[in-house]
């Protein structure tokens, strides 16, 4: 288990077959977005299923969904598999909202 | 009001608008000063501060500096704020609203030391049409320098505030069967917020943005979208292909999934037909007399940037009188000392109450951003944007002095 550094929120990552899930926990912001970025490019490079979970996420800002996309970007080109699960409450909401679930949660079929 | 009286105004008028076409920034409330002296007036020019809180008065040789006066508590703050002339608290004179067509910038004070009758309409008239004239002319004559804009700042602006300044159109417009106004907060730190609208003929098309960040990275991609769009509507491009046009622009300047939510508006004033496009942005709100009728639902797609091709334009039949609210996600997710969010509802009933008060739309919204920024607690603003459209002649007449 990795431990994400951030005074708000925290990561940890686990793999099994191949698939690395990663945890956040807390409220993220433009703060933590480049750290985001690192840790997720970072699992993206290592293992061909990445799946981040969100169910103990509180906040994401805009930064945090730009961070997801490009990462869903970044694991795309590279042939990898990107996904979100578990997204509640206020991270549901701008994920419902901007339209960006469906692509983050593999099932947009455009 | 005598012929000799009517005389000595054309003359000041005439002697502003001759000497206007060399005036500096600077210049311009001593030269008005000057031109009304024959009249046994004594013009004094307050500009609201960029924030919407305070007057500050244009300095002027020989006269002593003066605090900011207060909008809130205060006989020229009122005035302000209902676009409405009132008489000095001596009863020698009027405070008279000071708009560029009905943008707000200030006041203008008409002081007679040797006494008027402030029931004297005619004479009332004429310094609201020289109050309308010097409003034209600081829209005008600032631009030339420095001098108004550091008039109307508390503080230095944020290299993105600077951007959106040139970037935006003015805060408030009205034309015959409608108004638009808008609000931007933080005024002298905004980053990735912004709105645009142009009125030609029966259409009006209306725009609120919001861009990933913060900043003046968040100022740029706001402007490549803004600039995208306002280029294509100019083309004559309908919403679907102006909202094409941003996602182009976007993807070709920025390679970071950098996105700008936003909503683009477009109403019929001839037969009320609403269409709109919604992209990734908090749904607009359709308020019907004093209540909300409905978040409006449809025209959905992803934020301008994240190249979104299926998108159906959401269709909505207002009637008149109808208020049109949109805002970014700012203004509903500013968080109080305790986590606690504004909220949509919040917002809808701060909303309806303005509604009920019939105040000029941007009164309306400077109290509603008041609102927001006094829930807020803490540094880390975010963004808020408003916009108001009434669809409504009454609305339209109470932006006029």
């Amino acid at each position: 288990m990795n431990a994400g550094t951030g005074q708000t929120w925290q990561s940890s990552t686990t793999v099994s077959e191949g698939t690395a899930v990663v945890a956040l926990f807390g409220e993220l912001d433009i703060t933590g977005a480049a750290r985001l970025r690192e840790i997720l490019h970072n699992a993206i490079d290592q293992h061909s299923r990445v799946e981040v979970e969100l169910g103990q996420v509180r906040f994401v800002d805009s930064t945090v969904l730009s961070t997801f996309v490009n990462a869903h970007r970044h694991a795309t080109a590279a042939h990898v598999g990107f996904t979100v699960s578990n997204p509640v409450g206020h991270v549901r909401r701008v994920l419902t909202m901007t339209r960006i679930l469906p692509m983050l949660e593999g099932r947009d079929t455009r | 009001m005598s012929g000799a009286t009517d005389r000595l105004w054309l003359d000041a008028l005439t002697d502003i608008l001759a000497r206007s076409h060399l005036f500096q920034p600077g210049e311009l409330a001593e030269a008005v000063d000057a031109a009304v002296a024959p009249l046994g007036i004594r013009t004094t020019i307050h500009l609201v501060d960029e924030e919407q809180r305070t007057l500050r008065t244009v300095p002027q040789e020989g006269r002593p500096a003066s605090e900011p006066i207060p909008l809130d508590v205060t006989l020229p703050g009122r005035v302000f704020c209902l676009v409405q002339t009132l008489p000095l608290s001596d009863g020698a004179g009027w405070w008279v609203p000071m708009v560029d067509g009905t943008d707000r910038l200030g006041v203008v004070e008409f002081a007679f030391p040797g006494g008027v009758d402030t029931d004297d309409e005619v004479t009332r008239q004429r310094c609201e049409t020289m109050a309308g004239l010097i409003g034209h002319l600081i829209t005008v004559a600032a631009p030339k320098g420095d001098f108004l804009f550091q008039v109307r700042r508390a503080r230095p602006m944020s290299n993105s505030a600077e951007l959106l300044t040139q970037m935006l159109p003015p805060l408030t417009s009205s034309c015959a069967r409608l108004t638009i106004s808008a609000i931007l907060e933080p005024r002298y730190d905004v980053g990735g917020d912004g709105y645009d609208y142009a009125v030609d003929g029966p259409l009006a098309r209306m725009t609120v943005f919001d861009a990933v960040g913060h900043g003046l990275r968040a100022g740029l991609a706001l402007t490549v979208a803004m600039i995208a769009i306002r280029a294509a509507r100019r083309a004559g491009h309908g919403l679907y292909d102006q909202a094409r046009a941003a996602d182009a622009a976007l993807l070709e300047q920025f390679d970071d999934a950098r996105f700008v939510t936003a909503v683009l508006t477009e109403l019929n004033l001839d037969t009320g037909m609403l269409r709109y496009i919604n992209a990734g942005h908090p749904a607009p709100l359709l308020l019907r007399g004093a209540r909300l009728v409905r978040e409006l639902p449809a025209g959905h797609r992803m934020p301008l940037g994240l190249d979104d091709p299926g998108v159906q334009v959401g269709e909505e039949m207002l009637e008149p009188g109808d208020r049109l609210l949109l805002y970014s996600d700012g203004v509903t997710e500013a968080r109080d000392a305790h986590g606690e969010m504004f909220g949509t509802e919040r917002l809808i009933n701060h909303a309806e109450r303005h509604a009920a008060s019939a105040l000029p739309a941007p009164e309306t919204l400077r109290r509603l951003a008041h609102a927001v920024t006094a829930h807020h607690d803490g540094p880390a603003v975010d963004d808020a944007t408003l916009l108001l459209a009434e669809w409504s002649p009454r609305a339209v007449r109470r932006t006029l002095p």
